[in-house]
């Protein structure tokens, strides 16, 4: 009837009951069965301590862009109750500027080196700067092109398949516009990728890469920016008003479209960001690199309790962590990591819908 | 414990929170057979939430609700539609893009027990309890005065008829105990006093025992047998409309406190009323 | 009133301006020249040779229905004049006009320069870019853009006129509504029940009778067709009817395949089972994948169904292509030399010859296609639909009224995942082999999009979907590259301008004269 009224998150309050059964008897299953493996890997361990130091060093690094991309997704869930499906793919294009960007920096020549490699502080900062800013104004337009004529559809489902189709859009338009085959990034030799700093530990060593150590430090850093940047200026108070309550918001003076752009244009950012990083330290990408990704940072915003921010940034973080070390903890196929990625948001959803952080009833709806 | 059989329904010390704030704090009501019991209270005051607590949409932190010496405390809106308590929704919730009879064929939900099965091989179940239910929603829709507009698209109503098509959706499932909330919100005078009518012959001719919220006072005094009035979520007052009227607490809390003269003023202008009448 | 107008119309130009860039970059402007060449001279045009006048002619009309757009942005009452138009049309013309000819002067000196941009841009060979250049050098072809985009300009300035002054569209508009009231199809098929029938009975018969008379190709493309309305019939049920969005259809489509392949290929397990059995169960395994799927959201919001058959989808998509499997899903050689169903010998004995098998497969899928619709209409117009319908539009209140939200949403899931299952085996049936390149994430997609460009909800919208989305590219092969892109914006202009779909639901009339309040009294006894 009316487009406003809260869509309720899993009220708990009155669905406690009826899942109980369900919710008990896929506990006690997965947690027995993680139970074994942990016993499993004591008694007989597959992989010696440093393998594992090693899991968790790749885990954090790819936890970290999901953490960048599960904010877009929580931001926007908070203020348009919307999974913005094609956040993948506004990732995607952020990957591409930089890519063009390096490209460019690549064959602009500096006396006797090139631009990249005479200046690479510059370079990699300027990538990054096209690399958000083209994923944020891309952001921006599909909010103002696909969203917002759609705010108060009488079908409720309308954005979020304008959301499918914007994602699609996108992908297939990159695909024949720049070609399906991979492309490789071009990093400066100060970041040059599969280099760094090897740390032998007992029998084996864990590679450090400089790439990775980028990746995780700009990750952290953008993320406590915005975190303040949330908590402490007039828009980021805006934002979180209008996830509270979008009525009420509008009534005390908040222009409802004009927060809404700002959140995409945010959110565009970071997702921007963690597609450059997702370029230089992974090197290989196509117009399809922001398909997983995306899912998977939905999955981390699912884990961390969609629309609550801090708990996207830690949903990220574990689900990437989880992700590198599940094959090895659980003895499959690495070819099998995704599956385990997808396999934690059902048992997200089965048995905490609200997310590990989330609060159990944060709203009820209003009849 | 023993319940005496003459309530439909029974609320215990009913507490309700959100977060720090306390929405109803121990209210208690008693709901007689074929009765109709009105709960006033300014905005705000934990009517509503009241409902949704006996309809099953919150849990309560505190108290009982019996239906029918049945404590219904926790069940899901659906078990409770199941049991024959069914209600109306303040800001009109119709199913907007389906046609009026189909409106009232979903309120008959509980009463009809074909299965998908049946539906997919047409059983002689299924063609009959479709057929009847089809018959019962007309029937229905002829009660409340929609008969005419049984095909048309339920957005399309005009905002009278929306309120009466909540009634008869509300009347599908054989209610023991029907919940109206506000239904004479945005009416004007002619359309309000049809709606005391309907409401009248629900529990004259219907028996149905009928809890309402109202905020027009001229209904409120006029159907109700008892009357509930809720502020700050705390119960003020409890009796006829006669004892309402004159309750000192209650005209505070309506009109605020120190307003002595203006309440004189206006129970005299009432009284004036009354006796013209 | 100059300043806004000519602020206005520049945004309106910079929008056609980058239209037509982006068309350039993904090659659509030439491919669209191609077809309309190919459409008025009949000939096959070499796609290196495209005349000039066809290119100008697709930037013309890109600029003309920009054009036309910003001269309809004013409402009614207050229209354009002539010189503001006039002057609006110039500007919008000028800037698309600068920013197309920037383009082309960067790719064209790129060009001449014998460089190849392929290596960023793959779209753009140099005889694309040549196409581009209307065939002549830079300077010539700036300005073949500057007159093209003028004369778009001036054609929908000068229309625009035109229907203003006379009126025209409103008058035919108007004269078709007449007629529409004139005719009076509908009641006459009201008043007459039995038309209707012997007209449905008439295109049954005239649906049966066609594999008969129509080519291989036809047939392979209105089996896909088919297979497809097939599917969209199960995803309208979950989409459409219960108001939850499903994301990951194809993994019960896969379901189904891997299913009735393993039981009736020779290879691993060489049950070699027989057609229907094999049908039936993996529509069973598809049921059951549907009701896996739906326990976990089956109290949560629509959205989060999205996500989690996504995944699903993906688990089962990776599963499937995984060592994991390989001995039983054959890995990423899929499954070979699936069982086709046997022809009874009825066919045989009337028409003195064997069916040929692709016309036999036709029947079939027909066969399963006519009972999935059947089954899907006794759905929608059952209790059980309406239950559904009544979710998808509140399901809050739907819950109050005493529907067991959390079991039909399971239930809808399940069916749907049934039917997806049924059409996935008669698909690996099909092609006698199934792989996990089949069922990507795309094949989701025009599943979904099947359903929406028809009308959610609706049966007849549903199956005109199957055929615009899987139908029309067939007739149109050149745009094959382009079907995705043009899907995806499909998908956001329908749910913007028409959410309803093309042949959107329509309620049917369920009433009878009422009866006495005497029975009402006695009904509503408890």
């Amino acid at each position: 009837m009316d487009a406003e009224k809260p869509h309720h998150q899993p009220s708990a309050k009155q669905t406690v009951k009826r899942i109980n059964w369900l919710r008990w008897i896929v506990g006690v299953i997965a947690g027995a069965y993680v139970l074994y493996r942990i016993i499993i890997q004591i008694i007989q361990p597959e992989y010696g301590p440093v393998y594992w130091l090693g899991f968790l060093n790749t885990g954090l690094i790819v936890g970290g862009m999901y953490s960048l991309i599960a904010i877009g997704y929580t931001l926007v869930y908070g203020v348009m109750l919307l999974i913005n499906f094609a956040h993948g793919d506004i990732m995607m294009l952020g990957c591409f500027a930089g890519y063009f960007t390096f490209e460019f920096f690549n064959f602009l020549k500096v006396g006797e080196s090139n631009f990249l490699n005479a200046y690479p502080v510059p370079a990699i900062i300027l990538a990054f700067l096209i690399g958000a800013s083209v994923s944020a104004v891309s952001g921006f337009y599909l909010e103002k092109i696909a969203y917002r004529p759609l705010r108060n559809s009488h079908v409720r489902l309308a954005p979020l398949i304008s959301a499918v189709g914007a994602s699609i859009f996108l992908e297939t338009a990159a695909q024949i516009m720049f070609g399906a085959n991979k492309k490789t990034y071009k990093n400066p030799l100060l970041l040059e990728r599969g280099t760094g700093w090897n740390i032998k530990m007992g029998d084996g060593m864990i590679v450090i890469t400089k790439t990775g150590v980028f990746s995780l430090i700009m990750a952290v850093v953008l993320m406590i920016a915005l975190y303040f940047f949330v908590q402490k200026t007039k828009l980021g108070k805006s934002i979180r008003a209008v996830s509270q309550d979008k009525n009420t918001a509008q009534l005390m003076g908040i222009n409802l479209d004009r927060v809404t752009s700002q959140t995409f244009i945010i959110s565009g950012i970071l997702a921007g960001s963690a597609g450059v990083m997702w370029g230089l330290h992974n090197g290989l990408f196509n117009h399809f690199v922001g398909f997983l990704p995306g899912i998977k940072a939905f999955t981390a915003a699912v884990l961390g309790g969609i629309g609550n921010i801090p708990g996207a940034m830690a949903g990220g973080m574990i689900l990437g962590i989880v992700e590198s070390v599940g094959p090895a903890f659980l003895g499959i196929d690495f070819q099998l990591k995704d599956v385990i990625a997808f396999t934690i948001l059902i048992l997200v959803l089965i048995l905490k819908p609200s997310g590990l952080f989330g609060k159990s009833s944060s709203s009820v709806e209003k009849v | 414990m023993t319940k005496k059989p003459s309530y439909v329904l029974e609320a215990e010390n009913i507490t309700i929170n959100f977060g720090g704030l306390t929405a109803v704090n121990d209210v208690s009501l008693q709901v007689p057979f074929e009765s109709i019991i009105s709960i006033i209270g300014p905005n705000g005051a934990g009517k509503t939430t009241f409902f949704n607590c006996i309809s099953g949409f919150y849990a309560c932190d505190n108290g009982t609700v019996f239906f029918q010496e049945r404590p219904i405390n926790g069940i899901p809106t659906d078990e409770i539609a199941n049991l024959g308590i069914s209600r109306t929704y303040q800001n009109i919730r119709l199913f907007t893009n389906m046609s009026v009879i189909e409106n009232v064929l979903i309120g008959q939900q509980p009463r009809l027990r074909s299965t998908c099965i049946d539906t997919l091989f047409q059983t002689f179940r299924n063609r009959r309890e479709e057929k009847q239910s089809i018959q019962k929603a007309c029937n229905l829709l002829d009660f409340v005065g929609l008969g005419a507009y049984a095909d048309d698209v339920a957005n399309n109503l005009p905002y009278g008829a929306q309120r009466r098509l909540e009634i008869a959706r509300a009347l599908g499932n054989n209610p023991h105990l029907l919940l109206l909330d506000e239904p004479c919100a945005g009416m004007n005078p002619h359309e309000t006093s049809a709606m005391i009518e309907l409401i009248n012959t629900l529990r004259s001719q219907l028996k149905i025992t009928i809890v309402l919220i109202e905020h027009d006072m001229k209904v409120v005094m006029n159907i109700s047998d008892s009357i509930l009035v809720l502020d700050h979520g705390e119960k003020i007052a409890q009796g006829t409309p006669d004892e309402i009227q004159s309750n000192q607490k209650v005209i505070e809390a309506y009109l605020g406190s120190g307003t002595e003269n203006l309440v004189e003023k206006y129970s005299r202008r009432k009284a004036d009323k009354g006796n013209l009448d | 009133m100059m300043k806004t107008i000519l602020s206005k119309s520049s945004k309106f130009g910079i929008v056609a301006g980058i239209i037509l860039i982006f068309c350039e970059m993904i090659n659509l402007t030439s491919t669209l020249a191609e077809i309309l060449e190919k459409l008025f001279t009949g000939g096959t045009a070499a796609k290196n040779a495209i005349t000039p006048f066809y290119m100008g002619l697709v930037v013309g009309l890109i600029v003309f229905f920009t054009t036309i757009n910003f001269l309809r942005t004013r409402n009614s009452q207050k229209k354009y004049s002539f010189g503001q138009g006039f002057f609006a049309a110039v500007t919008i013309s000028i800037v698309s006009g600068l920013l197309i000819s920037l383009l082309n002067i960067i790719l064209g000196s790129y060009l001449v320069n014998g460089k190849d941009v392929r290596v960023y841009l793959e779209a753009l060979a140099p005889d694309v870019i040549r196409a581009f250049l209307f065939q002549t050098d830079i300077q010539k072809a700036v300005t073949y853009y500057f007159m093209s985009t003028i004369l778009g300009s001036m054609a929908a300035l000068i229309l625009f006129w035109i229907s203003q002054k006379t009126n025209q569209p409103a008058k035919s508009v108007r004269a078709l509504t007449h007629l529409k009231e004139k005719i009076q199809i509908g009641r006459a098929f009201e008043r007459y029940p039995a038309v209707k029938t012997v007209l449905i009975l008439l295109l049954i018969i005239a649906f049966l009778l066609l594999p008969l008379v129509i080519n291989a190709y036809t047939i392979s493309v209105l089996g896909i067709v088919l297979i497809y309305a097939i599917m969209g019939l199960g995803l309208n049920l979950i989409v459409g009817l219960s108001g939850q969005l499903v994301f990951g259809y194809v993994a019960f489509f896969a379901l189904g395949a891997y299913t009735f392949g393993l039981l009736t290929a020779p290879k691993p397990f060489g049950i070699e089972m027989n057609f229907w059995l094999a049908l039936l169960v993996s529509l069973i395994v598809a049921g059951i994948g549907g009701f896996l799927v739906g326990l976990p959201i089956m109290n949560l919001r629509g959205d989060y169904l999205a996500i989690v058959t996504l995944g699903f989808a993906e688990i089962v998509r990776i599963l499937i292509n995984s060592n994991l499997m390989a001995d039983y899903t054959g890995g990423p050689q899929g499954i070979k030399n699936i069982g086709q169903p046997i022809q009874p010998s009825i066919f045989e004995k009337y028409f003195g010859e064997p069916l040929e098998d692709n016309v036999w497969f036709l029947y079939l899928i027909i066969f399963v296609f006519l009972i999935v619709l059947y089954a899907a209409f006794r759905l929608q117009y059952s209790r059980t639909g309406r239950s559904w319908e009544a979710m998808r539009e509140d399901e809050t209140v739907a819950q109050a009224c005493g529907v067991t939200t959390s079991s039909y949403k399971v239930l809808a899931i399940v069916i749907g995942a049934a039917i997806a299952g049924a059409a996935g085996a008669l698909y690996a049936s099909r092609n006698t082999y199934t792989g996990p390149s089949e069922y990507a994430f795309m094949v989701s997609v025009n599943a979904l999009a099947v359903v929406v460009v028809g009308g959610m909800g609706s049966i007849p919208g549903t199956l005109l979907g199957a055929f615009i989305i899987k139908g029309l590219p067939e007739l149109l092969r050149d745009l094959e590259n382009y079907r995705m892109v043009v899907f995806g914006a499909l998908l956001i202009v329908m749910m913007i301008i028409r959410p309803e779909g093309i042949w959107p639901v329509k309620r049917r009339k369920l009433s009878v004269a009422p009866e006495s309040i005497e029975i009402l009294k006695e009904d509503l006894k408890p």
